[in-house]
């Protein structure tokens, strides 16, 4: 699991983050490449399991634009690393949240093979682990049906809490919400995601 | 088909297999380039300045403005003979007469 806590983080990294950044605000935006190189991977680790797949290098390319356009913010004795991760995570918050302004969202169905999909997990007799399962295309598919239909600030909630396993803490601090608003959203969000995925079992049971 | 905890269990920890598995992927070869080709066309936005800044450097482009002014009034009084407000004061307060501005400037 990827944790984005300061601990795993070296510390000459940050003091050369530091460094980079400088000659990025006294000109050298060339420099900025350096940090563009370092810390794409991790930028887009995180936008792909938080936008659709045709999304992701352009939500990508903007948080890379963001974080130019707000390095003059980033405390020298700070963490790049984790700010990064908090503009990535919001700016995936914003793009959900345009998205269903704008209602661009095209609600993925649920099919046959969905159904046998989870007919297998219940049953539990495929003998496949639970990350094989988990590879599988219906179990994506399933998830992001049950996600495309959660509110953009539950859903951001939820994939950070519930699937990514972050605390709270870490969670309210990539959001900047409080931890109090993270706690009863993560809850609330939980609730209707079981009830999103039981009312499929349900609307399974009667089509059979 | 009922929704037991056990298989909620089961499904919970394989909907969490099926996200981690979504972090895996490529970007075109091309996105580096794109990502430092926008940079390069907003690097002004480094140099802007916040709103005190900007007026902090608007007000000392009037110094020598300022100091041009001040220069021209010294030499007017001084050549005139103006008489500031509190020499004035004092010459109003001291004659009977009650002197005018205009005469005492006249004098």
């Amino acid at each position: 699991m990827i944790r984005w806590n300061v601990k795993m983080h070296n510390d000459s990294d940050s003091s050369d983050d530091a460094h980079i950044i400088d000659l990025v605000l006294g000109g050298n935006v060339n420099a900025f490449e350096t940090l563009l190189l370092r810390y794409a991977d991790h930028v887009l680790r995180i936008v792909r399991k938080h936008v659709n797949y045709e999304a992701v290098e352009e939500t990508a390319h903007e948080v890379f634009i963001r974080a130019f356009q707000s390095l003059r913010s980033f405390r020298a004795d700070g963490n790049f690393r984790q700010w990064l991760s908090s503009i990535a995570v919001r700016t995936c918050y914003d793009y959900w949240r345009k998205a269903y302004r704008s209602r661009e969202i095209a609600m993925s169905q649920i099919s046959e093979t969905h159904h046998e999909w989870l007919e297998e997990i219940l049953s539990d007799r495929s003998g496949q682990s639970f990350e094989e399962k988990g590879a599988q295309e219906e179990a994506r598919e399933v998830l992001d049906w049950a996600l495309e239909r959660l509110p953009p600030g539950d859903r951001m909630v939820l994939e950070l809490v519930y699937l990514e396993g972050l605390r709270s803490k870490e969670a309210a601090e990539l959001l900047g919400w409080s931890v109090a608003n993270v706690k009863v959203r993560s809850f609330r969000a939980r609730k209707k995601l079981q009830k999103l995925l039981s009312g499929l079992i349900n609307d399974q049971e009667g089509t059979l | 088909m009922k929704f037991t905890k056990n298989f909620q269990e089961n499904l919970n920890r394989t909907l969490r297999a099926a996200y981690h598995e979504k972090e895996k992927g490529e970007v075109g070869e091309q996105w580096q380039e794109k990502v430092m080709h926008h940079v390069r066309g907003i690097r002004h936005v480094l140099s802007k300045k916040s709103f005190f800044e900007q007026f902090g450097d608007a007000l000392w482009r009037f110094a020598p403005v300022a100091c041009a002014l001040i220069l021209i009034l010294g030499v007017c009084i001084v050549k005139f003979h103006m008489i500031p407000d509190y020499a004035m004061a004092k010459i109003v307060a001291n004659d009977p007469m009650e002197y005018g501005l205009l005469q005492s400037l006249l004098m």
